[in-house]
């Protein structure tokens, strides 16, 4: 099996390296962190003591926290679903009014376009008769 | 002293392992290290040094976590979200990628042991804790400790045999 035991432990160390927190870990607990606690909580919370604490933040800050944390989970939420959806459906709306746009745009740029051709042909017929006119 | 926002820098990923290989739940984990950093920054005033700042963390991450546990009723199944380095690593015959599908595996191991003895391995091979150190973290008799981490150990060597072949393995 392994040599001895220490080479056995020092696979067991080199697996239970420290992992990294997840992305933007430490920026939520700071923010948390600004939030602050009651002087009642503060003077409760102290190590040991952690099995009597159901939550040792505000309900302000735990309110933050559920937002903040388990990112994948956003979607438990059935405010934040409702919140999603309208968002979706104002995107919709959105998308839709602006590709009108887009055509009315297109619509006026392919106006301008015949107005100018068709300016260009008076004058090319202008031109064309002078220089007829001159010939005879 | 380093300020609060530097220390949560330094020791995040520490005390979020923590909190993680024991109670394998990555958004529990995260919960737990965060109420510690924050009962650290209520509590900042009274710790002398950041040797004690990192022996608080431990300690407060270490009882919330068992109490997490002792609260769970429905186990969640552990690594279910990938290794995040790993997502980074492309191929699936990459050395990285295998070094770390095989970490998870120690990890998950690790995570089959009791209660008692995964905080203490987690202790000794995470944090590099002696045993008398962990005796003092845990509040619990030297002998105690020792007997757990033996218990621990004989337990990961029966069922790891296979998968940490593995491991050093592919580190080599």
């Amino acid at each position: 099996m392994y040599e001895t035991e220490d080479e056995f432990e020092q696979e067991l160390r080199d697996g239970l390296r420290p992992r990294q927190a997840p992305e933007g870990f430490a920026d939520r607990v700071i923010a948390l962190s600004s939030v602050g606690t009651s002087p009642a909580q503060r003077d409760g919370a102290r190590p040991g003591q952690l099995s009597t604490v159901e939550d040792p933040l505000p309900a302000q800050a735990v309110l933050i926290r559920r937002q903040l944390t388990h990112s994948g989970r956003l979607t438990d939420q059935p405010l934040l679903r409702w919140a999603i959806a309208a968002t979706l459906l104002i995107s919709i709306a959105f998308g839709g009014y602006a590709e009108r746009q887009r055509q009315i745009a297109g619509e006026r740029a392919r106006q301008q376009v015949l107005l100018a051709l068709r300016i260009t042909g008076s004058t090319l017929r202008a031109v064309h008769n002078r220089i007829a006119d001159g010939n005879d | 002293m380093r300020e609060f926002h530097e220390l949560v820098k330094a020791h995040q990923g520490r005390i979020y392992s923590l909190a993680l290989r024991i109670v394998a739940d990555t958004g529990m984990a995260e919960e737990i290290a965060q109420d510690a950093f924050l009962q650290l920054h209520n509590n900042l005033d009274g710790l002398e040094s950041e040797a004690h700042v990192l022996a608080w963390l431990r300690r407060t991450t270490v009882h919330r976590a068992t109490d997490a546990l002792r609260r769970r009723t429905k186990r969640v199944e552990y690594a279910a979200e990938p290794f995040e380095d790993e997502r980074n690593v492309s191929g699936s015959n990459h050395p990285r990628r295998s070094f770390h599908a095989l970490a998870n595996r120690v990890e998950q191991l690790v995570a089959t042991l009791p209660e008692t003895q995964r905080v203490v391995v987690v202790l000794r091979y995470q944090e590099d804790l002696s045993p008398e150190e962990i005796a003092s973290a845990l509040g619990m008799p030297l002998a105690t400790v020792k007997s757990h981490l033996q218990r621990g150990l004989q337990l990961l060597r029966t069922k790891s045999e296979r998968t940490l072949k593995e491991f050093s393995r592919v580190r080599n």
